[in-house]
């Protein structure tokens, strides 16, 4: 609606459309200033990554610099300087991430449809029991977990493997209730055609209600990966060899010893190459996928 | 209903390994926890307790560096929590009201939600780095922010900047959803009225996104009570503070998993602490949920 | 409901299977003899160290051990966390009925695997009459120090040695040799000299006389340069927990007190350790004293590299990290200062070995034998020259010929630590080596006053303060 219409007076009209306009620049100021309050580590983080030290340690800011040394990325793929003191090569922090993502959502996948296919379309006794006591266990924090997880995976002599990494978090409860809320919107008269055609139960689950729930699905496929890509503390407390590192925990230790350096011995450039490593491949797959996740995550929040 | 009891054996099949793994992994921890909180003084280099009580817990409750951890915790808690919420809510009802450009805005602003929250830390601590950093180059100082002789201050407000920057992505989003499902004959009926701006914020925007919003408070309060990754990565040396103090800006969950290499792995004591971290989660959804009681509407 | 009554049974079992282990350990000690053990057909045993130069020089020594005991193979499991990781995993494994068979940590690890009776009573092996077990001419108790024994008597009553130093270090004075030579400074040997001279030294800076000291290349700062930024101070001392606990040592004040070996208190509100605190605060004021956290660096070796200072107090085993890149210069190394000629102490640090109680007897027994062959009289020399820093722990090692030859003569790429092993020598001569007792807790001591000490150093908090602070963060565990 046009509100221009009910000002005759050409007077008021203008005073309307200028407070219009002022509105707009205020807004989009606001809306220009936040985006630079978020882009500006990430601008620092690739600008640094390519600085030279003496260009780090200069009381100048400098916004781009002279030439971009990309050594610093080489660095942490030869560690030519020896700035990687650990031992721990960037490409084992990749390969073991993407396989225990892999690993950890195709296990999640598989329980989780199980389970919120039998919360949403079984019928069984103590049902809705089962169902809230798994509720309230989402309100309990996971470090009461994690110190019994930890002894339990010191028992079975687990550490530095990938079954310590993967199986503490292949099935969830958030997931699981996320599925069923999707699952409980499926037509009852889809289920009783399916049951006149004589289709079973799983049948029904694998040709019906997992292709109906799919952007549920994919949504917990790309959450559970950006989980794993994020990791840090149970990593850190089954994993100590060079190899079983994931990217959190590696990033942290890479550089020990070096790390505090400062003056001409910094080595900042490198730690931010090395940041950038971590973070870039999940933003092209956020920048791919922007569509999906975002509203995936978007309802994930609405659901709950 | 006839089939009521027919799919026993099949519920049994589909929930199996999903159970077993909790069982493992979620329930035993629960329990273990509770049973450790209350071995007095267990320890798990000694493997020897002094029978059952609260000592563990009296022993929090009377070390300073708990009090210290609550302190720095609720302190990022009620202070980023509120600033990130009202922050995201003006900056969604922004979105919502523009049309150019705004899918360009929302992937920007959800930009740190899909980034690791290790290696944004490290930046956040470069960037404040006493000599080398961004801050101090561009505004010509020397303060120490989080290095060596760092105040509390500082070093805090360091804390919740990157706490607000790391928050803002999941709250603009949800909010923006919601706001696109308000509907909008809402709007129309006070364009007509030509309400100012404002009271439509508060009289319309605010009461039917209170769900949402209340759903956001308690999630934020939660997740942010347990800082913990955020804070090891700014100082960058996995410690809570700089060299000389490196249990400054300690966190409740912090507290927690230090207790896991202290002398003698005080266990118990862990689990103690694990559970009071939970209590403590567990009043503030409660009074959160009774606030909403009176203030969100359906 | 059954069904499902029937899954629970079926999680419950599987916990607790998780949870039992068949202990298939020996609680009855039984030592076996050497011909009983070389008809052995395979033992295997392990040995969790850090990883790093330890395990390197571990790694050689074991392969000349394969040859006199081919039937034994030890495992060395080398954590790459260092003594932190080790003791963390061994804790764990422990409490899980696992563990490796022997095991080096600090005194205080040591406590805590007593108080979970984990640790082998090694008084069983020395006392023992078989042949190649006990005290003969290879093992004499004698040749080693005492005070390196006297740390493993852990027991609170009797003298039984429950482990047996392995690599020992101390503390020493690393200086700017070029830069003493250049501006005619005679190296300090009393705390009251290392004051007048470091007076000097900034007198000097400031008038620019060490600016030419080396030829400083392109945005590399002078002395004088770091002085007007505040950066240079002249003597830095690197580890803030040893600097106190020596100074206590020092200047007469106690430090801990150990009750039992799992409980003991933190006594440092003397006044002895008040007035040491006072004239190291007083030199820092005076901007003649540092601690790393000065400089903005981790490690005054950084701020020693770069001559922001010219005397660093480190680690005889760490001399080699003040070496400056390019060797600008060349580095001296000298004993700590002390404060009276009494009081002459320096801290004895390092690892000892012990044999953990999770393992068979024949394994055990292998174990002895192992412990025999590295602290032979050759082979401690050997690891000492190996690693560079460390000392060996036997007298006798200083007689033999490579360990001489080390000293005098040492090759190009060991001087540093041969200069630190001649000061340790020097130790042993004319200072007392000290050690604190350990006990469930002395570390949290330990890093509560090293940081107590860099609150000090650094913020200058006031001292009587920074001690009460101090004592209420630990608790009331640990007061009297």
């Amino acid at each position: 609606m046009n509100h221009s219409e009910l000002f005759l007076d050409p007077k008021q009209m203008k005073i309307y459309k200028t407070k219009k306009i002022l509105f707009s620049v205020v807004l989009y100021s606001f809306l220009v200033a936040i985006a630079l309050f978020i882009i500006v580590p990430f601008y620092y983080m690739l600008v640094t990554s390519l600085k030279t030290v003496g260009e780090i340690n200069s009381d100048q800011f400098i916004f781009f610099p002279r030439s971009w040394m990309w050594e610093n990325y080489s660095e942490l793929f030869t560690n030519k300087n020896g700035t990687i003191t650990s031992g721990i090569s960037l490409l084992s922090m990749y390969k073991n991430t993407i396989l225990v993502a892999i690993l950890t959502t195709s296990g999640t996948i598989v329980t989780v449809v199980l389970s919120a296919f039998a919360f949403a379309r079984l019928n069984f006794k103590g049902r809705e029991l089962i169902f809230s006591v798994l509720l309230m266990t989402m309100m309990i924090p996971g470090e009461i977990y994690v110190i019994t997880n930890y002894q339990t995976i010191g028992s079975l002599g687990w550490r530095n493997s990938y079954q310590a990494l993967v199986l503490p978090f292949v099935t969830s409860v958030f997931y699981t209730f996320f599925l069923r809320q999707t699952f409980k919107q499926i037509p009852n008269e889809l289920y009783l055609a399916a049951k006149v055609d004589g289709t079973t139960d799983f049948g029904y689950l694998l040709r019906v209600m997992i292709p109906i729930a799919k952007a549920t699905i994919i949504t917990i496929i790309i959450l559970s990966m950006i989980g794993t890509w994020n990791a840090y503390v149970w990593p850190s407390l089954v994993t100590n060899d060079k190899g079983m590192y994931l990217v959190s925990n590696g990033l942290l230790e890479m550089f020990k010893g070096k790390v505090e350096q400062s003056g001409p011995d910094s080595i900042l450039n490198v730690q931010m190459a090395g940041s950038t490593m971590i973070t870039v491949p999940l933003l092209i797959v956020f920048i791919v996928l922007r569509k999906y996740i975002m509203s995936g995550v978007s309802r994930s929040g609405i659901k709950g | 209903m006839l089939e009521y009891k027919k799919d026993g054996w099949k519920a049994a099949i589909s929930l199996a390994p999903g159970l077993i793994l909790l069982a493992i992994f979620t329930f035993w921890p629960i329990l273990n926890a509770f049973r450790m909180a209350f071995m007095n003084d267990y320890s798990m280099s000694s493997g020897k307790w002094d029978g059952v009580g609260i000592r563990n817990f009296i022993y929090i409750f009377k070390d300073p560096t708990f009090w210290t951890a609550l302190k720095n915790t609720s302190i990022m808690v009620f202070i980023s929590v509120p600033i990130t919420i009202i922050l995201g809510l003006l900056i969604s009802v922004g979105l919502n009201s523009i049309k150019k450009l705004q899918s360009t805005f929302q992937t920007v602003f959800f930009l740190p939600y899909v980034t690791n929250t290790i290696a944004l830390g490290l930046v956040f601590g470069a960037m404040f780095h006493q000599y080398d950093g961004f801050i101090n180059q561009i505004f010509d100082q020397n303060t120490s922010w989080i290095g060596a002789g760092a105040s509390y201050t500082n070093a805090m407000i360091v804390l919740m900047i990157y706490t607000v920057w790391n928050g803002l992505a999941f709250k603009i989003i949800v909010f923006l959803s919601g706001l696109q499902s308000i509907d909008k004959q809402y709007y129309q009926a006070a364009q007509i009225d030509a309400t100012p701006r404002r009271r439509v914020f508060t009289k319309i925007t605010v009461p039917l996104l209170s769900p949402m919003i209340l759903y956001i408070t308690i999630t934020s309060l939660i997740g942010a009570f347990k800082a913990y990754s955020s804070v090891i990565s700014i100082f960058g040396t996995g410690k809570y503070g700089p060299g000389a103090d490196p249990k400054l800006l300690i966190t409740v969950v912090g507290y927690v998993y230090e207790k896991l290499w202290a002398s003698g792995v005080p266990l118990g004591e862990a689990a103690a602490g694990s559970l009071i971290l939970f209590a403590i989660i567990l009043a503030i959804t409660i009074v959160q949920l009774q606030v909403g009681k009176k203030r969100v509407h359906y | 409901m059954k069904k499902f009554l029937i899954l629970l049974v079926v999680l419950v079992g599987a916990i607790a299977l998780t949870g039992c282990k068949k202990n298939e350990f020996d609680a009855e000690f039984e030592i076996i003899s050497v011909a009983d053990l070389k008809a052995e057909q395979e033992i295997n045993i392990s040995f969790r160290v850090p990883s790093g130069i330890i395990s390197t020089a571990l790694a050689t020594l074991l392969e000349e051990f394969k040859v006199e005991w081919p039937n034994i193979n030890v495992e060395l499991i080398a954590e790459s966390g260092g003594y932190n990781d080790v003791r963390k995993l061994t804790i764990l494994d422990l409490n899980n009925g696992i563990g490796p068979t022997m095991v080096i940590g600090y005194p205080d690890h040591f406590a805590e695997y007593f108080s979970g009776n984990h640790l082998i009573n090694l008084q069983n092996f020395i006392t023992s009459d078989l042949e190649g077990v006990g005290e003969d001419d290879d093992f004499v108790l004698e040749d080693f120090l005492e005070s390196y024994l006297d740390e493993n008597r852990i027991a609170d009553e009797g003298d039984d040695l429950y482990g047996l130093p392995f690599n020992k270090s101390t503390e020493v004075m690393i200086y700017n040799k070029t830069f003493f030579e250049h501006m005619n400074y005679t190296v300090p040997t009393t705390w009251a000299e290392v004051k007048t001279l470091s007076e000097k030294i900034l007198v000097d800076v400031a008038a620019g006389k060490a600016d030419d000291v080396i030829t400083f290349g392109e945005g590399e700062k002078t002395p004088s340069q770091y002085l007007t930024d505040g950066m240079f101070i002249p003597i830095a001392y690197d580890s803030t927990s040893n600097a106190i606990i020596t100074a206590a040592r020092q200047w007469g004040g106690a430090y801990t007190e150990r009750a039992t070996i799992e409980k003991g208190y933190a006594v440092f509100n003397n006044d002895q350790v008040k007035t040491a605190l006072t004239f190291f605060q007083g030199m820092a004021n005076d901007g003649l004293f540092a601690v790393a956290e000065n400089f903005g660096e981790s490690y005054a070796s950084n701020a020693f590299k770069l001559i922001k200072c010219v005397m660093t107090i480190g680690s005889s085993a760490g001399v080699g990290y003040n070496v400056p890149e390019g060797n600008k210069f060349q580095i001296g190394v000298a004993p700590i200062p002390y404060n009276t000629a009494e009081a002459k102490y320096v801290i004895q640090q390092g690892t000892n070995v012990a044999i953990l109680g999770q393992s068979t007897n024949v394994q055990r027994s292998a174990a002895w034998q192992l412990v025999r062959f590295l602290l032979s009289s050759e082979n401690t020399a050997k690891f000492a020259m190996a690693t560079g820093g460390y000392l060996p722990v036997r007298k006798s090692s200083y007689e033999t010929a490579t360990y001489q030859e080390y000293l005098t003569t040492p090759p190009v790429d060991k001087i540093n630590h041969s200069m630190s092993a001649n000061v340790g020598l020097q130790y042993r001569n004319t200072y007392n080596f000290f050690v604190d007792d350990a006990f469930v807790g002395s570390t949290a001591i330990r890093d509560a006053v090293g940081s107590m000490f860099s609150a000090i150093i650094v913020n200058k908090k006031d001292i009587a303060e920074a001690i009460q602070d101090t004592l209420n963060e630990l608790g009331p565990k640990y007061q009297k």
